[in-house]
C-alpha cells in the first residue's frame, strides 16, 4: 500500500512538479543536485533553504522585448530562491531604477519550468530521410544521448548536402551557421519582422537608419513637448520597464497626449487626453487627410500651419518648386494631396471614409498639431507591420516636415519603439565584443523572404529580386534559435512545410512551436546557466549578468551544440568557434565596455581592470582605468549614466542637419529629407514584389479595411467583414513566456472583440469563439470590450499554436494561423490587418490557458 | 505602535500585474494562489471607454474580521498593525477566507493551510521595501505608517470597486481617477 | 464557491439532529412522566445513539480542515471567534451527552443534567449559526441563518425523537400519550417551517437590495437552483404535512403498527432539510472587490 502511494506521488511530481509546480522551495520539491542528478528536498532542507540568505547574482533578462531591466537572483546552494529588481540606486524620475516587468519577474518559472527540455529528444517515428513526416507535431518523444543526437544531425546534414546540395539546408536563426558554413553554407531568411516598413526604408528617404536610430529625441527632451501624438503605440503593453514611466514624466511636465489607435490601450488610459479610434492599416489615408487640411487652410500670414522654411531648407518633393533635379514636377506631393492630376483630392472627408475618423476630427487634430509649438509625433512599428505599408514611414516623415516638428527641443517625428521607446539617441554605455572570431563566409547566397518562404518552399521557387525568381528545394530546416514557425506569417503553410521536408532540428528550452514540428530537439541552456555577458535596452544603462546556476539536466550552450555538431562534421572545436574560452569571452566584453565621456563627445572605458583582476579571472588582458571596478559590476549588474535636464547626454535627432542642412547633409541622394524619393521607390522595386511611387501615395493594405467590403463604395460587407490586429501582450515577449504558469494566470490571452461586433453575433463575454480568416481558424475565449473600434478584433501576438489536426483548428489563439503569407514591397511581414470574422463556437468550451497541461517531455 | 498600510495610486497603475508576480515569486505561490491580485475593470462605451485596475492584497485592517473569526489565533495583528499569520497554528478551516471581503487570505491546497500577505515582514526587517512596492514600474505603490501615508497622499481610502470600508476598516490610502 | 462543503453540511445537520432530538426526547420524558409513564426503555439507547451521532458530526467537521494535526489550536480564540466557540460548545455538548447517558445508565436522575445538556445544545446551534452570520457572505449574514439552523433543529428534533421511539421503543409500550405528544410536536415542527417560510421573502428581498455578492447569491438561487429551492420546501412541507396527517389518520393504529406513510414522511423531511442546507452553502458568495 505504501509503495503504491509512493509511486503515485513520484508519478505526480515527474508530471507536474519538477522543482515544484511553482518552483517552490518546499519539501518534496525536486532540484538538480548536480548535472544529471535530481535531489528531492526534505522538509528540513526546504526549511533551511527558505531561511538562509543567499547570494544575489545579477541574472540575465535576455528576451526580445526591446526593454532591458535589472534582474537579480538570490541563490542558495545553487538554487534560485527568488528574484528582485533594481535597488542599486535611489529611484527618481530623472534616474529611475531599471525595474523589471512582469515577465522578467516570472523568469524563475521559465528557467525552472516543469516543461524545460531536459535531454536531447528524438521523434519516435523518425528515420533517416524523415520516416513518417506527417507525424511531426503529434509524434511521441524519445530521449536520446547527446552523442546520438549530434550523430543524427551531422549525418543528416551530410546526407542532404550530398543528395541535394547546401541550397537545401535552411537555417532560421542561431549560430549553427558557424558549423554549416564550414561544409558549404546554407540558405538563410530575411524580412522586416517587427519593424515593418520602418526597417529598411527610412535610410533611403533620410529619416535615419531604422534599426539603431529612430529619429526621436531623448526622454528628458520629451518633457519639452507640449503635445505628444502616440500613433499606434502602446508602451504600457509593448515596452514595459521604464518607458511608460518616462512618458508619465512628460505628461506631468504638461504635455497633452493624443492617442491614435484601433484600441483604447492602457497607454491611452494613462496618458491620453483624446483617443482617436482608427481602422487598422488606414493611418496613411488619415494622415493624408490631415495633410490636406493643412494645405487647404494654411496661409503664411494669417494662418501659418505649414513650416515652409523647413520644407524649403530641409526637404525635397513637397511641391512642384521643390522637386529634385530630373524629376517630373507634376509628381510632387502637394499636387497628389490636392488631387490636381488624379482628380481625387485627399480631403478629410476622403480620409474619413477610409479611416473611420470623422472629418471634423481629422481637421481639428491637423490644426492642433500644426499650431502647437512643440510636438512629438511618435509612432510604433505596428501601423507599419501591414502589407503595402511601404510608403507609410515616408508619409509620417512628410507630415512631420510639413509641421516642422523635427530636430528641435520638444519637436520630433519618428519611431518610438523597442529599446528606443520615448528615448532616442545613441547609447551612452555599451559592452565590448567577446573576441570570438567571425564565422566562415556562407557560400550559399540564397535567402528567403519571411513573408514568402513557406510558399516558396512548397512551390520550389522564390523571389530573389525584381524579375528574378529562383528555384529552391529545401529539405532540411535548422531552428538554431527564435520562433520562426510561430512568428512568421502564414503559419498553416509553415506547418505544411515542416511536414514535408526531410529533416527538422531545433535548439530550445521547451517544446515550442519550432520544436513541436521537429525531428530532433536539443536542450539549450538559458543565459542563467551560462558564463555571463551584457544586455542593452534603453540608451541610459548597460546590464551585466553572470552565471547564476549550473546547466540544468543535460542542457548545453548553443555554442557548445554548434561546436559538437561541427566536430561530428569533421572539424576541430577551434575551427568552429575559435579558441576563446567562455571566461575570456566574458572578460573581453567587460574590458571592451565603453561609456560616454563627461563632455558627451566620445567614449571611454567603463571598467577598471587591474593585474590582480586579470590573474584572478585567469584570462589574458591589459589593465585599464575606467569608472567602476569589476567587482562593482559583478555585484550591481548595472551601470546607468546619471542624467539631468540640460546635461551633455541629451539628444535631438538630426539637430545639426536642421541647423545647417548644407553643412550637414543627410545620406540621401539629395542630402535632404526626401518627400520625393527615387531611391526608396527603386529599393522597393528591386526587392521584387510590389512597387511604390517616389512620393508617399496611399496604397490600401492587402487584406486591409477596404477588403472587408465586397463593394467598398456601396458599403457592402464581404465574407470577412472584420480586421484582426495583433497587439503585443504582457503575457509574452513575442512567443517567449507563453508557457509560463504565473503569466498564464495573470494574462489569460482572450481575444478582444468589440461590444457591437459581439452583439451582432450573439457572443457574450466569456464565450468561446471561433476566429476565422482566409488562411486559418483559431479558438479563443471572447473578451467583449468597448475599447476597440467596431470592425476590429484584437488577437494577441505570440501564443504557441495548438492544432486540433482533425478539425484543422488552432486552440491557442496563434496570431499567425490567421495571417496569410503575402509578400509586398520591401518584404514586409504583415500582421496588423488580416481580414476575418468570428462566431460563437458551438463545440466544447475552451479551458483557461492556466489550466492547460504543460508540454512536459 | 503605529499601523502599517499601503498607498495605491490607481491613476497611474497600468495593470501590468508586476506586483502580483513579484508577490508570487517572493512567496513561492502556485497557480490559483495570489496574495496580491490586480483586478481589471472596464466601462464606458465606445468611443469613450475606460479601463481601471485595482491592485490589492491584505489591507491589514483596523478591524480584521479574519483575526476576529480565526478559531486558532493563527491570524493575528502585530504591534505594527500588520495582520500576520502563524503558519504552525493554522488548521485550514478557511474561516478567515469567509471573513475577508478582499480575498486577502489564500488557501494553499498542498499544505492544507491558509497564508496571506505578511507585508514582506522579513524584508521590512532588513530595511527593504515589500516585493510589490519595489516591483512597480509605475511607482504606483507605496507603504508605511498609515498616518504618514495620509499626510503624504491625502485621506481617501475608498476604491470605486470596494465593499463597504466599515466592515473591516482597511489600512490603505488611495488615489483614484475621478470619473 | 463553497458547493463542496460536504463535511460542514453533515456536521451542521447531524449536530442539529442530535441537539433537536435530545431536546424533544427530554420534553417527551417530561410529558410522559407527568402522565405517569416511567418505563422509558428508549431513553438509554437513544442517548447512546445521540452521543454517537454527535461524535460522528464532530469527526465529520474535521474533514473540513485542511490540516488536522494541530486541530486542538482551534479552541484558542474562543474569546472572539464563533468558530472556536462552536467547536468548544459542540465538544461540551458531546461531553454532556456522555455524562447524561452515564448518569441515566446508572439509573440516577438526569433531571438536572438534561437541562444543562439541552442548554449546551441550544448554545451549540446558536454558535453554529453565528459562525456564518459573522462572515462577509451576505447570504449568510442574516437572521435567516438563525431561523434556518434552529428550524432544522426543531424539525429534525421531532423527526429524530419519533425515530428513537420507533427504533428503540417496543411497540407495546406506545400508548396514546406518545401519539398525543407526537401530534403536538408535529405542530411545533410545522410552526418552525411556517416561521421560515414567512421570513423567506424578507430574506430574499434583503439579498436583492444588498451588496453585489448578495445579488449574485440571489441570481445563483433563482437562475441555477430555482427548482432545487422549490423542491427543498415542497419536500419539507409535504413531509411535515404527511407526518401530522399520519398522526391523525392512523392515530389508533400507531401503537400497534407504524405505517409506511410515516417512514416516507420522515424521509421527505430529512431530504428536504438536507437540500435546504446544500442550498445554504452553495449560495454563500463572499463580498469581494468588483
Amino acid at each position: 500500500m505504501f509503495e503504491f502511494l509512493n509511486k503515485v506521488k513520484e508519478h505526480k511530481f515527474s508530471r507536474r512538479s519538477f522543482i515544484g509546480a511553482g518552483a517552490a522551495v518546499t519539501a518534496g520539491a525536486v532540484f538538480p543536485a548536480s548535472r544529471n542528478k535530481l535531489q528531492k528536498l526534505t522538509a528540513v532542507q526546504a526549511e533551511e533553504l527558505q531561511s538562509s540568505e543567499g547570494e544575489w547574482i545579477p541574472a540575465a533578462c535576455w528576451h526580445n522585448c526591446g526593454g532591458r531591466c535589472l534582474l537579480k537572483a538570490e541563490v542558495v546552494d545553487g538554487i534560485v530562491k527568488r528574484v528582485k529588481t533594481d535597488d542599486t540606486r535611489e529611484d527618481s524620475p530623472d534616474n529611475p531604477q531599471q525595474r523589471a516587468c512582469v515577465r522578467g519577474r516570472s523568469q524563475r518559472q521559465q528557467v525552472y519550468g516543469v516543461d524545460r527540455l531536459k535531454y536531447p529528444m528524438k521523434r519516435k517515428h523518425w528515420e533517416p530521410g524523415g520516416g513518417n513526416k506527417e507525424l511531426r507535431g503529434n509524434d511521441e518523444w524519445v530521449r536520446i544521448s547527446w552523442d546520438e543526437a549530434t550523430d543524427i544531425v551531422a549525418s543528416e546534414i551530410e546526407r542532404i548536402k550530398n543528395k541535394y546540395s547546401n541550397r537545401s539546408i535552411l537555417v532560421t536563426g542561431g549560430d549553427i551557421g558557424r558549423a554549416l558554413n564550414l561544409v558549404g553554407g546554407h540558405v538563410g531568411t530575411w524580412g522586416t519582422t517587427s519593424w515593418g516598413s520602418w526597417r529598411w526604408g527610412p535610410a533611403y528617404f533620410g529619416l535615419q537608419e531604422g534599426y539603431f536610430e529612430h529619429s526621436i529625441n531623448d526622454r528628458i527632451d520629451l518633457r519639452n513637448s507640449q503635445l505628444i501624438v502616440l500613433w499606434g503605440l502602446n508602451p504600457a503593453w509593448s515596452s514595459p520597464g521604464s518607458p511608460t514611466y518616462n512618458f508619465l514624466q512628460a505628461k506631468k511636465a504638461g504635455a497633452r497626449v493624443i492617442v491614435i489607435d484601433p484600441m483604447y490601450s492602457e497607454s491611452a488610459e494613462l496618458l491620453g487626453d483624446e483617443w482617436v479610434p482608427v481602422h487598422p492599416g488606414t493611418d496613411h489615408a488619415l494622415m493624408l487627410g490631415m495633410a490636406h487640411t493643412l494645405i487647404e487652410e494654411d496661409d503664411p500670414d494669417s494662418n501659418p500651419l505649414i513650416d515652409w522654411d523647413f520644407l524649403k531648407s530641409c526637404t525635397v518633393g513637397f511641391d512642384q518648386d521643390m522637386m529634385p533635379e530630373g524629376a517630373d514636377k507634376e509628381a510632387n506631393f502637394k499636387d497628389y494631396v490636392l488631387g490636381t492630376h488624379d482628380g481625387q483630392p485627399k480631403t478629410a472627408e476622403w480620409a474619413s471614409e477610409i479611416s473611420g475618423v470623422e472629418a471634423g476630427v481629422i481637421r481639428r487634430i491637423a490644426r492642433d498639431i500644426a499650431s502647437t509649438n512643440r510636438v512629438a509625433l511618435l509612432t510604433g512599428w505596428a501601423p507599419a507591420r501591414i502589407k503595402n505599408s511601404d510608403s507609410w514611414p515616408q508619409m509620417f516623415m512628410t507630415f512631420g516636415a510639413m509641421t516642422g516638428h523635427m530636430a528641435q527641443p520638444g519637436r520630433m517625428t519618428g519611431v518610438s519603439c523597442h529599446f528606443g521607446t520615448g528615448n532616442g539617441g545613441p547609447r551612452l554605455v555599451m559592452g565590448g565584443g567577446n573576441g570570438v572570431p567571425p564565422a566562415e563566409e556562407n557560400d550559399v547566397p540564397d535567402s528567403l523572404v519571411h513573408a514568402e518562404m513557406w510558399d516558396a518552399i512548397l512551390k520550389g521557387e522564390y523571389t530573389a529580386g525584381y524579375n528574378d525568381k529562383r528555384d529552391i528545394d529545401i529539405q532540411m530546416i535548422y531552428h538554431g534559435m527564435g520562433a520562426t514557425l510561430q512568428t512568421r506569417d502564414g503559419q498553416s503553410k509553415g506547418i505544411d512545410v515542416h511536414k514535408n521536408v526531410e529533416f527538422v532540428v531545433t535548439n530550445g528550452h521547451f517544446i515550442t512551436t519550432n520544436a513541436k514540428y521537429s525531428d530532433i530537439v536539443l536542450p539549450a541552456t538559458t543565459p542563467w546557466e551560462r558564463e555571463g555577458g551584457f544586455n542593452v535596452g534603453n540608451r541610459d544603462a548597460l546590464f551585466y549578468y553572470r552565471n547564476v546556476i549550473d546547466p540544468l539536466f543535460e542542457c548545453k550552450d548553443d555554442a557548445e551544440i554548434t561546436t559538437e555538431i561541427g566536430m561530428k562534421l569533421g572539424f576541430t572545436a577551434e575551427e568552429v568557434y575559435g579558441d576563446v574560452s567562455p571566461r575570456q569571452q566574458l572578460f573581453n566584453q567587460i574590458a571592451g565596455a565603453q561609456v560616454i565621456n563627461k563632455a558627451g563627445t566620445d567614449y571611454e572605458p567603463l571598467v577598471t581592470i587591474t593585474n590582480k583582476d586579470i590573474s584572478e579571472w585567469g584570462v589574458e588582458g591589459e589593465p585599464q582605468k575606467g569608472r567602476i571596478t569589476i567587482s562593482e559590476l559583478e555585484e550591481k549588474g548595472v551601470y546607468q549614466v546619471e542624467r539631468k535636464p540640460g546635461d551633455n547626454y541629451g539628444y535631438i535627432a538630426q539637430e545639426a542637419f536642421r541647423k545647417d542642412p548644407e553643412a550637414n547633409p543627410l545620406e540621401t541622394a539629395t542630402g535632404k529629407l526626401e518627400i520625393y524619393s527615387e531611391a526608396l521607390a527603386e529599393y522597393v522595386k528591386g526587392i521584387g514584389f510590389t512597387e511604390i511611387d517616389p512620393i508617399p501615395t496611399y496604397n490600401p493594405a492587402i487584406e486591409g479595411y477596404e477588403d472587408t467590403y465586397k463593394n467598398f463604395h456601396a458599403k457592402e460587407k464581404g465574407d470577412y467583414p472584420l480586421q484582426v490586429i495583433n497587439p503585443h501582450y504582457l503575457r509574452r515577449a513575442h512567443t517567449i513566456f507563453d508557457n509560463n504558469p504565473w503569466l498564464r494566470e495573470a494574462w489569460p490571452n482572450d481575444v478582444y472583440v468589440s461590444t457591437a461586433d459581439a452583439r451582432e453575433r450573439g457572443v457574450k463575454n466569456g464565450d468561446t469563439v471561433l476566429v476565422e480568416s482566409k488562411h486559418g481558424k483559431t479558438l479563443r475565449i471572447a473578451h467583449v470590450t468597448e475599447r476597440l473600434i467596431p470592425g476590429t478584433i484584437g488577437l494577441m501576438h505570440g501564443a504557441w499554436v495548438e492544432m486540433d489536426e482533425e478539425k484543422d483548428i488552432d486552440k491557442a489563439g496563434s496570431d499567425n494561423i490567421l495571417t496569410g503569407a503575402i509578400a509586398t514591397g520591401q518584404a514586409i511581414s504583415g500582421w496588423n490587418s488580416t481580414i476575418c470574422d468570428f462566431r460563437k463556437w458551438e463545440g466544447e468550451d475552451l479551458k483557461l490557458d492556466k489550466l492547460w497541461e504543460p508540454r512536459t517531455v | 505602535m503605529g499601523q502599517m498600510g499601503f498607498y495605491y495610486d490607481l491613476e497611474t497603475c497600468i495593470g501590468c500585474k508586476g506586483c502580483q508576480i513579484a508577490c508570487k515569486d517572493k512567496n513561492d505561490l502556485k497557480t490559483g494562489e495570489l496574495f496580491r491580485e490586480v483586478h481589471d475593470f472596464e466601462g464606458g462605451s465606445f468611443p469613450s471607454p475606460y479601463v481601471d485596475h485595482v491592485t490589492i492584497s491584505c489591507n491589514h485592517c483596523d478591524k480584521p474580521k479574519c483575526v476576529e473569526n480565526c478559531p486558532t489565533g493563527a491570524m493575528h495583528k502585530r504591534e505594527d498593525g500588520i495582520v500576520d499569520f502563524d503558519h504552525s497554528k493554522c488548521v485550514g478551516c478557511k474561516m478567515c477566507m469567509w471573513s475577508c471581503p478582499y480575498d486577502g487570505p489564500v488557501y494553499l491546497k498542498e499544505e492544507g493551510k491558509v497564508a496571506k500577505c505578511d507585508f514582506c515582514k522579513d524584508l521590512l526587517e532588513n530595511n527593504e521595501d515589500p516585493a510589490c512596492v519595489s516591483a512597480c514600474t509605475m511607482r504606483a505603490i507605496d507603504y508605511g505608517d498609515i498616518e504618514e501615508l495620509k499626510e503624504k497622499y491625502g485621506t481617501n481610502q475608498s476604491i470605486r470597486y470596494f465593499p463597504d470600508l466599515d466592515i473591516t476598516k482597511p489600512n490603505i490610502v488611495v488615489k483614484q481617477k475621478s470619473r | 464557491m463553497f458547493s463542496q462543503e460536504w463535511p460542514l453540511i453533515f456536521f451542521t445537520l447531524f449536530g442539529q439532529l442530535a441537539v433537536g432530538t435530545f431536546i424533544v426526547l427530554m420534553a417527551a420524558r417530561f410529558v410522559l412522566k407527568r402522565n405517569g409513564i416511567t418505563d422509558l426503555r428508549w431513553l438509554n439507547p437513544s442517548l447512546l445513539a445521540l452521543t454517537v451521532l454527535m461524535a460522528v458530526a464532530i469527526v465529520m467537521s474535521m474533514f473540513h480542515l485542511g490540516s488536522i494535526s494541530n486541530a486542538f489550536y482551534a479552541l484558542s480564540n474562543a474569546g472572539s471567534s464563533w468558530l472556536a466557540r462552536e467547536i468548544l460548545l459542540a465538544g461540551v455538548f458531546l461531553a454532556l451527552l456522555v455524562a447524561t447517558y452515564a448518569i441515566s445508565y446508572t439509573q440516577k436522575s438526569i433531571d438536572v443534567i438534561s437541562w444543562v445538556t439541552a442548554a449546551a445544545g441550544i448554545a451549540t446551534v446558536y454558535a453554529m449559526a453565528s459562525v456564518y452570520v459573522t462572515t462577509i457572505i451576505p447570504a449568510w449574514m442574516h437572521v435567516n441563518t438563525y431561523l434556518a439552523y434552529f428550524g432544522t433543529t426543531v424539525i429534525y428534533g421531532v423527526v429524530g425523537a419519533g425515530l428513537c421511539f420507533m427504533v428503540f421503543g417496543r411497540k407495546e409500550f406506545f400508548t396514546s400519550h406518545y401519539v398525543s405528544f407526537m401530534k403536538k410536536a408535529g405542530f411545533v415542527a410545522a410552526g418552525a417551517i411556517i416561521v421560515q417560510l414567512i421570513v423567506l421573502p424578507v430574506y430574499l428581498t434583503s439579498l436583492a437590495g444588498g451588496a453585489p455578492a448578495a445579488q449574485m447569491s440571489l441570481n445563483l438561487l433563482f437562475e441555477n437552483h430555482a427548482w432545487t429551492m422549490l423542491l427543498r420546501w415542497l419536500l419539507t412541507i409535504a413531509g411535515g404535512g404527511l407526518l401530522i396527517y399520519s398522526f391523525y389518520r392512523y392515530a389508533d393504529r400507531l401503537t400497534k403498527h407504524i405505517p409506511a406513510f410515516i417512514y416516507v414522511a420522515v424521509a421527505l423531511v430529512l431530504i428536504g432539510e438536507f437540500t435546504g442546507r446544500y442550498l445554504f452553502y452553495i449560495s454563500g458568495i463572499p463580498m469581494n472587490i468588483g
